[in-house]
């Protein structure tokens, strides 16, 4: 599944956040269909990482994130669920992996010890999010939903940003340490 | 657990009620009779079904009071809060230290319920999420994350709360760092972590007023 | 304890407890099913220093006291760093020095039910055929297990002596010689015996000229994760000039692995980046990584030199 067929989301990954200008457009913002379900949404991210050359440890440093919610009908809510989307794809981006032992097919890591998880020291330095609330014509009190979008901007930005970084694409998600060096030893 | 335990739990709950702050010598469903004797405990992990376990009555003082339970060799002190005592705010979460959704204080220190043996917490002062509140009114801690949000499901929240406690209690004006540091151990999977922080800025701000 | 082997001491039982819930056992691995406290056990906590003879640890003595005692962060800032990156707050509170160096390695094999392998008896790796991302490079045989702990390397840095009871009295050793490879006994990873406890450990004051260095390379953030490669290094130094070196690494074999390679290369010579490089090269000559580990071959020579760097800085 690409990220274009979840969802439409714009995702601009730049080296200085503050100052949006040149970046990698991955995905593309289409125009939403009525076919009797909800609305498109559209969301937005912006990463910066650190990428450790030694260990090939990703830190993420700043996130910024903006989504199109129709309306909040919770609006801190709505801020609590990009934020846990935010960290969510960090996780996904960088950590989180079930892994199987091949010849059984055992999960090995079946527990939070190896499964890993950001916690709150994993957590980017600056974190900003917002929301913007076009009326959705289908959804209830014109809401659309934030959960699941909110979790999509950080993997292709961070792969970006990684690359960005340090000049290679590393073609495997999770981006551990594993990956990150053998993709810069094949650079 | 047995379905025995869940109702020994349900009847624990009197007892809470009783509020004129004194320590009361209590067995846990009320009578004389220790909870537990004579009931076969099943379901622990690691142990046979069929293999009688040894048990004891020990005194644990919880939320400033002494509460006399009967609990196995092998019950964590989570497991004993939760099951004997019904003071199930502490969370399970995995068990084995990795997530510390089980954070209670133990003598002014943060410590992992799940993996301590109840019958070695024996003289310790123990606080658990229900001992913060006071005469209605709720901690700095606990008003902080209701005040700023710092939880989706708030299965973790409990934990949080009591590290973040334990951190305040120590050092009432952390910078960023060290409440980043202590409160490390935490995993909030719903990953609510900025509003955990201003959560915790909150009660530390809040913490003499 | 001597006489059943079923029985264990438990002291912050952090390790331990997770290990009876794993119910990790075979035929090499009973069940543990009687626990002896040596918590009560008096003076088995203390964090003793004194300019003339050292450093003494009680092996109870908590992760957190150890970071945070005074002496330990002014004179052994390795060790207290070592301390104080192991596991998570909760853990450091209740979880003691002794337990870090003695706890059980966190191979997922070796702690999954499902695999019968060496370490409990059977007579397979299963990491050999199956994912090894995060195995040993280094002296692995039969098994292939990291050491687990963070205050291993540091201890062996700062040369400590472990002092144990044994059913022949009281023994003294070095830590190089606590730790035994898979080749000596699979079954164990260091020299204690059922029913043998570790007593004490000593190390003596550092040289005023000493630099020392901590550094853990992890998959996550600072908190509760072991080791992916961990550096722990002193360096006893005059400017420029190195006079010795103690490099001691965890997380790349079954037991913390000493540099000896690195230390021999760097003795006595002037630091240079050249210098760095050939000493990191040498440590990691022998390694043999697997399917899928050898990036630690690079981490861990990138953080022999970061070390080192960092403790003559």
């Amino acid at each position: 599944m690409t990220i274009e067929d979840a969802v439409d989301v714009v995702v601009v990954v730049v080296d200085d956040v503050a100052r949006p200008a040149e970046g990698t457009i991955v995905g593309s913002a289409r125009a939403a269909d009525f076919e009797g379900v909800s609305q498109k949404t559209f969301g937005a991210g912006f990463y910066e990482v650190e990428v450790d050359p030694a260990t090939g440890f990703v830190r993420v440093i700043e996130a910024v994130q903006v989504h199109d919610v129709g309306r909040a009908i919770n609006p801190m809510g709505v801020i609590n669920q990009i934020h846990g989307g935010v960290m969510h794809g960090i996780n996904k981006a960088l950590t989180e992996e079930l892994i199987y032992d091949p010849p059984t097919g055992v999960v090995v890591n079946p527990n939070l010890d190896e499964y890993k998880l950001h916690m709150i020291d994993g957590m980017p330095e600056r974190v900003q999010v917002d929301f913007v609330e076009p009326y959705d014509v289908v959804g209830p009190y014109g809401a659309k939903g934030v959960g699941e979008p909110a979790l999509l901007p950080a993997s292709p930005a961070i792969h970006a940003a990684i690359y960005d970084a340090v000049g290679v694409y590393v073609n495997r998600q999770p981006m551990t340490q594993a990956a990150v060096l053998r993709a810069i030893a094949e650079l | 657990m047995a379905p025995s335990s869940a109702s020994r739990a349900g009847s624990a709950s009197p007892l809470l009620d009783d509020d004129d702050g004194a320590a009361t010598v209590v067995t846990t469903d009320g009578s004389d009779t220790p909870v537990g004797e004579g009931d076969a405990v099943t379901g622990v992990i690691g142990v046979p079904d069929n293999v009688p376990l040894p048990e004891a009555v020990v005194t644990l003082n919880v939320n400033g009071r002494d509460y006399r339970v009967n609990v196995t060799a092998n019950m964590s002190l989570l497991e004993a809060l939760r099951q004997r005592l019904g003071l199930t705010g502490s969370k399970l979460g995995c068990d084995r230290s990795e997530c510390s959704a089980c954070t209670v204080i133990v003598d002014g220190v943060a410590m992992n319920s799940c993996s301590l043996l109840a019958i070695r917490e024996q003289g310790k002062q123990i606080v658990t999420i229900e001992g913060l509140e006071r005469d209605g009114v709720l901690s700095p801690v606990q008003e902080g994350f209701v005040q700023h949000m710092g939880l989706q499901c708030g299965f973790c929240t409990p934990g949080q709360i009591m590290q973040a406690t334990a951190l305040l209690q120590q050092n009432p004006a952390p910078d960023e760092a060290q409440v980043r540091r202590a409160m490390s151990g935490n995993l909030c999977k719903c990953s609510a972590y900025p509003n955990i922080l201003s959560a915790i800025r909150y009660a530390s701000e809040h913490w003499n007023a | 304890m001597r006489a059943n082997p079923e029985a264990r001491p438990i002291a912050g039982g952090s390790d331990l407890l997770g290990w009876i819930k794993e119910d990790v056992q075979g035929t090499g691995e009973p069940r543990w099913n009687l626990l002896v406290d040596i918590r009560t056990i008096p003076g088995s906590d203390e964090i003793r220093f004194d300019e003339a003879d050292g450093l003494t640890l009680g092996p109870l003595a908590t992760l957190d006291a150890i970071e945070h005692s005074p002496e330990v962060q002014d004179r052994y800032p390795v060790l207290s760093r070592a301390a104080g990156a192991a596991a998570s707050p909760n853990i450091r509170h209740v979880g003691t020095i002794g337990g870090n160096i003695n706890q059980r390695p966190r191979c997922w094999y070796l702690r999954n039910t499902e695999f019968d392998c060496y370490k409990k008896g059977g007579n397979f790796c299963f990491a050999v055929t199956g994912k090894n991302e995060y195995h040993a490079i280094l002296n692995g045989e039969l098994c292939y297990i990291v050491h687990p702990s963070d205050a291993a390397p540091a201890l062996m840095a700062l040369h400590a002596d472990a002092t144990i009871r044994t059913a022949d009295g009281e023994q003294t050793m070095p830590f190089d010689e606590y730790f035994i490879g898979p080749r000596q006994d699979v079954l164990r990873e260091n020299v204690l015996q059922q029913g043998d406890l570790l007593t004490r450990i000593h190390m003596p004051t550092p040289s005023p000229n000493a630099g020392m260095s901590f550094i853990k390379a992890q998959r996550r953030g600072e908190t509760y994760d072991f080791a992916v490669v961990n550096v722990a290094t002193v360096i006893v130094h005059e400017g420029d000039q190195i006079e010795d070196a103690s490099i001691v690494l965890s997380g790349v074999a079954p037991t913390p692995f000493r540099a000896v390679a690195a230390e021999d290369a760097l003795r006595g010579q002037t630091v240079s980046d050249g210098l760095l490089q050939q000493a990191a090269g040498a440590a990691l000559l022998r390694a043999r990584p697997m399917t899928e580990n050898a990036y630690k071959v690079g981490i861990s020579k990138n953080l022999i030199v970061r070390s080192v760097r960092e403790a003559m800085a």
